[in-house]
């Protein structure tokens, strides 16, 4: 029956237009757009260095103080920081990658720790990994493709397709049909859900292609994660949305998207970077992630019961 | 036998009350038709009676069963073709028979089925490109893929051209031929006349007249319109012994004589105060 479902939506040339082709295509779009974005340094600082360095640095670099070492390392890898300094059995130990900004911002950083004088410390620089490329707008828009997907197949796909089925009907055949393995709604999750695999797979061909380095870990988390949350929650919506559920569906997925933080530098103040953002980013936060599946439910069930007892 | 058996059965919406104590029964084998204005609440009774609406009191079984509370085995007796076009778009006639063959467990041939409809030309047409009266039949279609005891039709011939609509009246006399029992809705007077064994009116939520096309039509009290001109003057005279008058105006030198027995339209019309398609 599921293929029935997704043979069905598949051959809608508009959805394909809106599962592959838009989410790529405003990918590229945002990513060329702001290409400059990714070439400021963020050097990450350990906690335990003195604070009068951080005041100093802080008036030179985009700088971020973090307790954990190894979390610095990780983010200096993955190109989040461009390098980290660590204070390390008395001498400053200062990882980089050979992207160019992070051996850029590390030769700054020990020219400005030389000048600076150290109190006599030793630098020491470590190389911890050659990862060839800087961050591009390509790297740094990917999360807010992503979530583009997530919301768009996902929530803007699950309002639309049940509002739809209500209008034509479908809803009612569906609950007279006498064989059915699976629950109609979970057959819309599983269709909806594989749409948006389809639409990861296109989104991830092209980011391939302009050279991102995908953490699939990652993705598969927040694709796991976000049709989790966001198909039910779209379903649920559409149940009570009815006619209007265009309007509604885009009322809520623009400034959810926006909100998201997927489109806010990591470093940037007001940041408001969600779960599914923060994900992406590889700071996956459970008790976030578990309140959401709650609430995403929620909404469905509601969105269920109305419907029923409007029926 | 009777396999749908309604009792006082009462839909409210809100402020809005769409059923108001109905009663009624359907027999196996008959084609049951019911006639109503739009707003009169046949569909809302159609629905309840598939289970997909729920009433708001009374009692209604259906195949033996509580429609809200339908076993597998019960659906898959049933069958029912909707008002709207629900249908999957942007599968093809073959696609969509073979999904509801799947989903009933069916053992026909979808071959055959198309064949019988007329839709084998059109068989890899995905069905958003099929014209009004081909998406009809395909749904008529969904009905044939597995056997049925009872089915429901709402309003299955609405909008069709002449010629489809007799296509459709020709595939729901085969079925009635099979000993299927039928469940119809319907605007068009001249298909509950073609196609019936009791004819039941509604209006306004309440059934305000039910029985055989003939008992419907004596039980109106409505009379015979006898027209004519005599003496170069147009007259006309209700009667329920049209013969004898007829015969009268004969004796007397009447011409252009006339004779209308009241018909389904008419019992609508006295019934409902509005006409039907």
């Amino acid at each position: 029956m599921i293929t029935f479902f997704l043979d069905n939506y598949l051959r809608n040339k508009s959805m394909l237009f809106w599962i592959i082709v838009f989410p790529s295509l405003f990918y590229f779009t945002f990513s060329t757009i702001f290409y400059k974005l990714g070439e400021d340094f963020k050097p990450e600082l350990e906690a335990d260095i003195p604070k009068i360095f951080f005041n100093v640095l802080k008036d030179h670099f985009d700088i971020v103080q973090i307790r954990d070492e190894n979390k610095i390392i990780q983010d200096v890898k993955n190109g989040t920081a461009d390098c980290g300094i660590v204070l390390k059995s008395g001498e400053f130990v200062v990882y980089y990658t050979s992207r160019t900004t992070s051996s850029i911002a590390k030769d700054m950083l020990e020219s400005f720790f030389s000048a600076f004088g150290f109190g006599g410390k030793e630098i020491k620089v470590e190389i911890i990994e050659a990862k060839g490329k800087r961050l591009s707008s390509y790297e740094y828009y990917f999360p807010a493709g992503v979530l583009m997907v997530i919301l768009g197949v996902g929530f803007f796909g699950g309002i639309y397709t049940e509002a739809w089925f209500k209008e034509i009907g479908l809803d009612k055949l569906f609950k007279i049909l006498p064989q059915r393995k699976l629950p109609i709604d979970l057959m819309m999750f599983l269709s909806h859900f594989f749409a948006m695999l389809i639409s990861l797979f296109a989104l991830v061909t092209v980011s391939t292609i302009m050279g991102v380095n995908v953490n699939y870990k990652n993705l598969t988390f927040s694709a796991l994660f976000g049709a989790i949350i966001f198909i039910p929650f779209g379903i649920g919506i559409g149940k009570v949305s009815g006619k209007h559920s265009e309007l509604v569906a885009n009322l809520l997925y623009f400034p959810m998207l926006f909100l998201s933080g997927a489109f806010f530098g990591v470093s940037f103040k007001y940041n408001p970077a969600t779960t599914i953002v923060k994900i992406l980013r590889g700071k996956m936060e459970f008790s976030q992630i578990a309140l959401w599946v709650v609430i995403s439910f929620a909404i469905y069930i509601a969105g269920s019961a109305w419907y029923a007892k409007a029926e | 036998m009777k396999v749908i058996q309604v009792s006082n059965l009462w839909k409210k919406y809100k402020e809005v009350e769409a059923v108001k104590g109905i009663s009624f029964d359907v027999e196996k084998g008959t084609v049951f038709s019911l006639l109503g204005p739009n707003g009169a609440g046949k569909t809302t009774t159609v629905e309840i009676l598939i289970g997909v609406r729920k009433r708001t009191s009374g009692e209604v079984k259906v195949l033996g069963e509580d429609p809200e509370r339908f076993s597998k085995e019960t659906k898959k007796k049933l069958a029912v073709v909707f008002q709207e076009t629900a249908i999957f778009e942007n599968l093809t006639p073959y696609e969509i028979l073979k999904f509801f063959k799947k989903t009933y467990e069916g053992d026909s041939n979808i071959e055959e089925i198309l064949k019988y409809l007329d839709l084998w030309n059109q068989r890899k047409t995905l069905a958003k490109h099929l014209s009004g009266g081909q998406r009809r039949k395909l749904l008529i279609g969904t009905i044939l893929v597995h056997d049925p005891e009872l089915i429901f039709l709402d309003e299955p011939t609405t909008s069709l051209d002449p010629a489809s609509r007799r296509n459709i009246w020709r595939v729901i006399q085969d079925l009635k031929a099979k000993g299927k029992t039928i469940f119809l809705t319907t605007h068009y007077m001249e298909e509950a006349q073609e196609l019936s064994d009791v004819v039941c009116i509604m209006n306004e939520g309440k059934i305000v007249t039910m029985g055989r096309v003939e008992e419907v039509i004596e039980k109106s009290g409505l009379k015979t319109i006898v027209t004519a001109k005599l003496n170069d003057e147009e007259i006309r005279i209700e009667t329920t012994e049209p013969d004898k008058v007829t015969a009268e105006l004969l004796k007397k030198g009447a011409e252009e004589i006339d004779i209308r027995k009241p018909n389904l339209e008419d019992v609508f019309l006295h019934y409902t105060g509005r006409k039907l398609k």
